[in-house]
């Protein structure tokens, strides 16, 4: 009875605040000073016919309440406006880049999180040794790393043996899809690689201490004392437990895996979601960086969402 | 299997010449060692019960962790463990693993979390069956049921998280898990520490008859000689990783050899000794300086699926006068902490008033309030955490001077502090003053932190389980220092305790709080010889006397016979 009604609460909170996104995105270049219509009719003495034509033009001349109203309907109709740089619609910039940066971000994160966890799980079970000290230091190292310095390093290194920019080779000529499907993924390796090792190390510093607690307590000593084998209390009763913070974790790193994503899309001229906002800053195309926010805030909530229900299907003890 | 018959002399468990020493971890460059069991050796027969006493630190634990091979990689152990004449710790944790739970099985003391949290109990106690191939997969549940049945558990606890479960019904559900492979030997660790002397007692009853029905060999380890005297046939005395006196539970009790075992069973609160182990106090009646009127207060956080009119304090009354001491006794949860918290400011109340010397405190500006302060204090359950790590005791009772602008310059705050280690019975003073809390034993620190409270010479004292935390024989010590603030300063103290027989020992009159509400209120000696609530009684049943002969020792007994 309690456990749904954590469903719907988290449910109802990720719904409101997708809203309240959205709604912030309207009222943000509202509260600019200025209105629209005078730099549209930028013609000296516009008349006012001329400026009241515009505004019925734009539904400029409506209430707040009615502009909002078309903004939400424009947005659900996938109507957000025309890029100022390409001409193109917002829309449909915005779903090619973001058809590129999921395949960087969600293959890099996915092996963060698996390196992270082994790395991190195999250190504490040896806590002490050679291994775990070299590993946490190589850890630790890594972490220190800014991204833009990692990803610069690795271009430095591996230019000339793996493709350094774009998606596609430039000069290759009638690709089979297979053969544009092996260039493409050979253009992902470096973003990828930079994006795992940044992820990675704090992964494995978060699991290894989150292991080492869990390895404390009591209900280990009771597994041992059970006769089980050390790889059932490792797997059932150590991680079992230890990776339940790593969910949270993990949620609440999403918004920075975006901001990585914009310094290693640059770097490495990956056409992706990072790229098209660090274009549309340089370029001032308004239209472009309101989509571009309004994504990446829609899919921070929804991932923290899915976090939130995979806590509650790991911890039972998740009610409040 | 050979299995042991009746009336062999074959032991179930016999542990010869262990020794155990501790490494300090190889990054220190010290490398001592410390000997923490020193040839220790303890025999028990199948359907016998031992109990090992001793206090923090002793060995107790060590011991039957090592019988199970189960301590951590820093220690080393020497001599052997005995299961039916087969050594079991010479073939290492390889040659162990077979042992563990079929022969050799044990209970944790701490119930609370002693389960892993994520898997229902069901899924722990099958999977103890399953791992050690006891019953086929498909009896598996049937058996499961069966155990939760023995220690009178229902089934439907099968399906339960650890977390649903109340202490009482953990430690149960533990007790079926480690009976679930009909092992010979049963070590527990502490099994009711943790635990209301209530039920408490019930899981000792439980434990009592499981080992008749199974001729189960038990090793009970606890700090509390009542427990063994309860429950054990035997008992063996631990001080410093060495058994100093072993034998019949009431030849130690009416005999003891070795000075450490008159010392524990002295220590150890006995209701039939209490009463006259009190000294007299004056029974004229002086000023009252905490009244406190129906005082309700609600639940902090209360869910929503609590029932809202429940209240953690529901409408209580009660004076403290000057020299009183007064307890308020109750099981954990009964609202006996939040009263304190309430009469300290600590918690918003819901209704009632609550006056020092007469006057209302409850709707006190802030500044009146520091200065209510000053002449109520608290002393904490726990001395470990009450005293800032970082500061030296003459900081630490000096702090409460500074905020209270007492004291003038340097020289005579230091001469306050000094006078208040010595009152405290830290003397010399001296050689306190620039010590940090990890350079004095738990005893030190409650002292400690009493300084602190009466260095401000407060009118009441409320303290909150003073002395819960520390060995028995430091008990004493502290809860006479209380007897002796109070007579010297006719401070009135208000100790909260879930212990019936230290209130008994020490106070002059004795709240009995259940769900929130005074169940009874009365002298001590009213209260301990004609009880009015049934409540209380039960309370006073449950308390474990460490004379073998009295109550339940009689009653099984009778039931024997």
């Amino acid at each position: 009875m309690r456990r749904t009604g954590y469903i719907w609460k988290r449910s109802v909170f990720a719904v409101v605040t997708i809203f309240a996104a959205v709604s912030f995105n309207f009222v943000l270049f509202r509260v600019l000073p200025g209105s629209a219509i005078t730099r549209i009719s930028r013609v000296p003495n516009a008349s006012p016919s001329m400026k009241k034509a515009l505004a019925e033009q734009f539904g400029l001349d409506k209430s707040m309440w009615d502009q909002y109203w078309l903004y939400l309907k424009n947005l659900f109709t996938g109507n957000w406006g025309i890029s100022y740089s390409n001409r193109q619609p917002v829309i449909e910039n915005l779903a090619v880049a973001f058809g590129n940066t999921l395949p960087v971000v969600s293959i890099g994160t996915i092996v963060a999180i698996i390196l992270g966890i082994l790395v991190g799980v195999h250190s504490a079970v040896r806590r002490g040794t050679f291994a775990d000290h070299f590993s946490t230091n190589l850890a630790v190292l890594f972490y220190a790393f800014p991204t833009q310095f990692l990803g610069m390093m690795l271009l430095i290194f591996f230019a000339g043996v793996l493709p350094a920019a774009g998606t596609h080779d430039p000069f290759a000529f009638n690709q089979t899809p297979w053969e544009s499907f092996l260039d493409y993924s050979k253009h992902m390796i470096l973003p990828v690689l930079t994006l795992v090792l940044t992820l990675y190390a704090e992964n494995a510093l978060i699991v290894r201490s989150s292991m080492l607690e869990t390895l404390g307590e009591d209900y280990i000593l009771t597994a041992r004392a059970k006769g089980l084998s050390r790889r059932k209390i490792i797997r059932d009763y150590a991680m079992r437990n230890a990776l339940l913070p790593i969910v949270t974790m993990v949620a609440l790193a999403l918004g920075a895996i975006v901001s990585g994503a914009i310094l290693i899309e640059v770097i490495f001229s990956w056409p992706g979601i990072g790229r098209a906002l660090y274009d549309a800053v340089l370029q001032r195309d308004y239209p472009m960086l309101q989509g571009g926010f309004l994504i990446i805030t829609v899919v921070v909530v929804l991932l923290n969402y899915l976090a939130d229900l995979a806590y509650y299907k790991l911890d039972p003890r998740v009610v409040d | 299997m050979t299995s042991s018959t009746a009336g062999s002399d074959v032991p179930a468990l016999e542990i010869s010449n262990l020794n155990v020493w501790f490494g300090t971890s190889h990054r220190s460059s010290k490398g001592q060692e410390s000997h923490a069991v020193k040839a220790l050796n303890l025999k028990v027969m199948p359907g016998e019960r031992v109990g090992l006493v001793g206090e923090s630190g002793c060995g107790k634990t060590t011991t039957i962790l090592s019988a199970m091979g189960l301590l951590p990689s820093t220690a080393s152990v020497s001599g052997e463990v005995l299961l039916n004449g087969v050594d079991i710790i010479s073939g290492g944790e390889s040659g162990m693993a077979s042992h563990r739970w079929r022969e050799i099985a044990m209970v944790f003391q701490g119930a609370m979390s002693a389960f892993n949290p994520v898997k229902t109990i069901g899924w722990q106690i099958i999977e103890a069956l399953r791992i050690h191939n006891v019953v086929g997969e498909k009896q598996s549940t049937s058996r499961a049921i069966e155990l939760l049945g023995l220690v009178g558990l229902k089934p439907n606890v099968l399906d339960l998280y650890p977390h649903q479960l109340s202490g009482g019904m953990k430690q149960r559900a533990m007790i079926a898990m480690a009976i679930a492979c009909e092992p010979k030997v049963l070590l527990a660790d502490e099994p009711t520490t943790a635990l209301d002397v209530v039920i408490q007692d019930q899981i000792l009853n439980l434990l009592t008859s499981l080992t008749e029905e199974l001729n189960l060999a038990l090793v009970l380890v606890t700090h509390d000689l009542g427990v063994v005297a309860q429950s054990c046939d035997r008992a063996a005395v631990m001080l410093g990783g060495q058994i100093v006196e072993e034998g019949a539970i009431e030849k130690l009790w009416k005999n003891p050899s070795h000075e450490y075992t008159r010392k524990l069973f002295n220590s150890t609160p006995d209701l039939a000794s209490a009463l006259e182990k009190r000294k007299s106090s004056g029974s004229e009646k002086k000023a009252t300086l905490l009244e406190v009127r129906d005082l309700s207060v609600k639940y902090e956080n209360s869910h929503p699926t609590t029932d809202s009119r429940k209240l953690a304090v529901d409408g209580v009354n009660f004076d403290v006068r000057a020299g009183e001491l007064v307890a308020l006794v109750g099981e954990s949860g009964c609202g006996k902490t939040t009263t304190v918290q309430a009469i300290m400011g600590m918690v918003d109340i819901q209704a009632g008033e609550i006056r020092v010397s007469g006057e209302d405190t409850v709707r006190l500006r802030p500044s009146a309030r520091k200065q209510l302060r000053r002449s109520m204090q608290l002393i904490y359950q726990d001395p470990y955490e009450a005293l800032d790590v970082r500061f030296r005791v003459k900081d630490t009772v000096e702090e409460p001077l500074v905020i209270h602008g007492i004291g003038g310059n340097r020289a005579s705050r230091l001469q306050l502090i000094i006078e208040a280690l010595e009152e405290v019975g830290l003397t010399p003073a001296s050689a306190f003053l620039n010590r940090f809390p990890h350079e004095l034993s738990g005893g030190q620190r409650q002292r400690v932190a009493i300084a602190a409270s009466i260095v401000l010479r407060p009118k009441v004292l409320l303290a909150d389980e003073p002395v819960s935390m520390l060995d028995v024989t430091l008990r004493s010590g502290v809860l006479d220092l209380l007897d002796r603030l109070r007579s010297a300063h006719d401070m009135g103290i208000l100790m909260v305790t879930h212990d019936l027989s230290t209130a008994i020992e020490h106070a002059d009159r004795i709240l009995v709080m259940r769900d929130g509400k005074i169940e009874e209120e009365g002298t001590s000696n009213a209260i301990l010889n004609s009880p009015r609530s049934s409540y209380t009684r039960l309370l006073l049943d449950s308390v474990p006397s460490p004379n073998p002969d009295s109550k339940r020792g009689l009653v099984q007994k009778n039931l024997v016979s």
